[in-house]
């Protein structure tokens, strides 16, 4: 390979890269692996990445550039920084499927990426609007959390259970991410709902009731009394951003 | 010119690439890439002819969660390591070799502890901290500065400092994650000042990509004598070749995290270890094998410190800024591999004591 044609490679690929990461903020897509806080920096580097491109575009026609070039380890670079171009315009996008909870573990309280101890947004909120991140921070920081029971919930969330729950018991999740997928963690509330034996496992699900609490290693959890649990479709951003 | 090409290329043909090892290494990524192209034409399939059958589905679920959380790191990563390698290409072209090593103080204690705090004025993560460090050393920074720059910036930086103090606040583990970090970097940083002879410790200036370029440029004299587009140019030139050369590894390194996050369940690796030294133990391997960024990690130590003790989230918040994966392929390329293994280790076992003593005498 000469340097000449080295060049209009990584030109090539840096210019996919760029597009791609373009391209995924352009159809929202982007939302599917990071943070919304980080999309600007994604935009400003594929931006970026093109403009590279350019430059090394250009440099291609510099004299010298006939020799035969270069280093196995130069080739195998651009073989390797390949893979992340295919991976994504090839595999569908699809978000962390909730049976990955499996390998991922569930938190049910306090551990929440976002410190936020100042509930009162939160609490602006008319109660059926509450997301189920929405009501494991109100009940890791708000100091009266009597004041909780009996409100109505209406969540939506994927089923799992958990070997330490009563039979009629089931847990509502979502995934929270801080900042990419590889730091996933799901959030769950416990369900209470009778009718829970025919509820598919990782399915998605709207749950309406009310909030009641359950206590558990002498510590008080929300739970919720389901009224309703219906089956719905995957939403459109599976995950929750704290 | 052509004389040193020549010895570029002889340098390449070494009898190691020639085994069948270095034969398969090269082969890997087309490997890779062609293992990936048939799994993913197969998640296609299974959405166009919608089959159920249990394993397909399984399969590219499998498949689909992989992709995410490879996807997820490296476009994460990316930015960062990009502003990495524009930095040192910046750095490159505006200072001369000899210019960069006469800014820093006389006395050698403080030249250590003031590149631990450089991170403050460059804030890049560890993708982008290496190619920065090695490009300061090859410009005249000595070697031990060098090296607690690169341990310490990815945690001594405005980003993880805020990350950090929205996680844990005014704390004990706030403020003991800056203290042990610094001590560490400063600490293996002046232990480099014991050998002199930077040959040994820097592998020499990587093949290929630097020497095509420098050729190119070097009948032009140093970089002041260059015009500003030249500047801007070659400044663009070598953040490319830069980002190709640790690009590289960052791949290799989220490819095996989310191989790793796929297949093993974190419950698992969480239960092996609790006790005031071995859940040490754990959390720090746990830290390497996970590869989050060191933006974020305080966050998921959040999430272990109901079941962990200080001294473990401690060591998790310290030593995985330090070593990760893609870390530790980067410093392969960087260092030679006697030092990357003192590089690896010596941090990991100060992480250990420290994490072990708060454990069994602070609380």
């Amino acid at each position: 390979m000469t340097l000449r044609a080295g060049r209009s490679f990584q030109a090539l690929i840096l210019a996919l890269m760029g597009l791609y990461l373009l391209s995924r903020i352009w159809n929202g897509n982007i939302l599917l692996y990071i943070n919304q806080r980080f999309v600007v920096l994604v935009f400003l580097a594929g931006l970026c990445l093109v403009v590279l491109a350019q430059f090394l575009y250009a440099e291609r026609l510099e004299e010298n550039n006939n020799r035969e070039v270069l280093a196995d380890s130069w080739k195998l670079n651009l073989w390797w920084l390949t893979i992340p171009i295919l991976i994504g315009f090839l595999i569908p996008a699809r978000p962390l499927s909730p049976s990955a909870v499996v390998n991922r573990g569930v938190s049910m309280d306090a551990p929440l990426s976002a410190r936020i101890e100042d509930t009162a947004s939160l609490l602006s909120l008319s109660p059926t609007e509450r997301t189920v991140l929405d009501w494991i921070r109100l009940f890791s920081y708000s100091e009266d959390i009597q004041q909780f029971v009996g409100q109505p919930v209406d969540v939506t969330g994927f089923v799992f259970s958990d070997g330490r729950l009563s039979d009629s018991q089931f847990m509502v999740g979502r995934f929270t991410i801080t900042c990419c997928v590889a730091d996933a963690t799901a959030l769950g509330m416990i369900v209470e709902y009778p009718g829970f034996a025919v509820l598919k496992e990782h399915s998605w699900v709207r749950v309406q009731g009310t909030i009641d609490l359950l206590e558990r290693d002498g510590r008080l959890f929300p739970m919720i009394l389901a009224k309703s649990v219906e089956a719905v479709p995957q939403p459109e951003q599976p995950y929750l951003f704290p | 010119m052509w004389s040193k090409t020549k010895e570029l290329t002889h340098h390449q043909t070494n009898p190691v690439n020639q085994t069948g090892a270095g034969r398969l290494l090269r082969s890997l990524p087309i490997m890779i890439v062609v293992i990936g192209v048939v799994l993913a034409g197969m998640t296609r399939l299974q959405q166009v002819f919608n089959w159920q059958n249990g394993i397909v589905v399984a399969i590219t679920e499998g498949v689909g969660n992989f992709s995410a959380v490879f996807l997820g790191i490296f476009i994460e990563a990316a930015p960062f390591l990009l502003m990495g390698t524009l930095a040192s290409g910046l750095v490159e072209v505006i200072f001369t070799s000899a210019e960069l090593g006469r800014l820093l103080p006389r006395n050698r204690f403080l030249a250590v502890g003031l590149g631990s705090v450089l991170g403050l004025f460059f804030p890049v993560c560890e993708c982008g901290s290496i190619p920065l460090a090695r490009r300061l050393m090859s410009k005249g920074i000595p070697v031990p500065v060098g090296i607690a720059f690169l341990l310490a910036a990815p945690v001594i930086n405005p980003i993880v400092i805020a990350s950090t103090f929205t996680a844990f606040g005014n704390s004990l583990i706030f403020w003991l994650r800056f203290a042990l970090t610094l001590f560490i970097a400063i600490g293996v940083g002046l232990l480099f000042l014991f050998e002199p002879d930077r040959s040994r410790i820097l592998r020499p200036a990587s093949a290929g990509t630097f020497h095509a370029f420098h050729l190119h440029y070097d009948h032009e004299g140093d970089p002041q004598s260059l015009y500003f587009k030249e500047k801007i140019k070659k400044m663009m030139v070598v953040a490319a070749d830069e980002f190709f050369e640790m690009g590289r590894f960052l791949v290799i390194g989220a490819l095996l995290a989310a191989l790793m996050q796929t297949i093993v369940p974190q419950q698992w690796l969480l239960s092996l270890g609790q006790g005031p030294v071995l859940s040490v133990i754990v959390l720090s391997l746990v830290a390497v094998l996970l590869s989050v960024c060191s933006t974020v990690d305080s966050f998921i130590a959040l999430a272990f410190s109901g079941t962990f003790s200080t001294g473990a989230l401690l060591a998790f918040l310290v030593y995985g800024p330090m070593v990760d994966i893609k870390a530790t392929l980067m410093y392969l390329r960087v260092f030679r591999r006697s030092i990357v293994v003192l590089l690896v280790l010596l941090p990991w076992l100060l992480t250990l004591i420290a994490g072990v003593a708060i454990n069994l005498w602070v609380r």
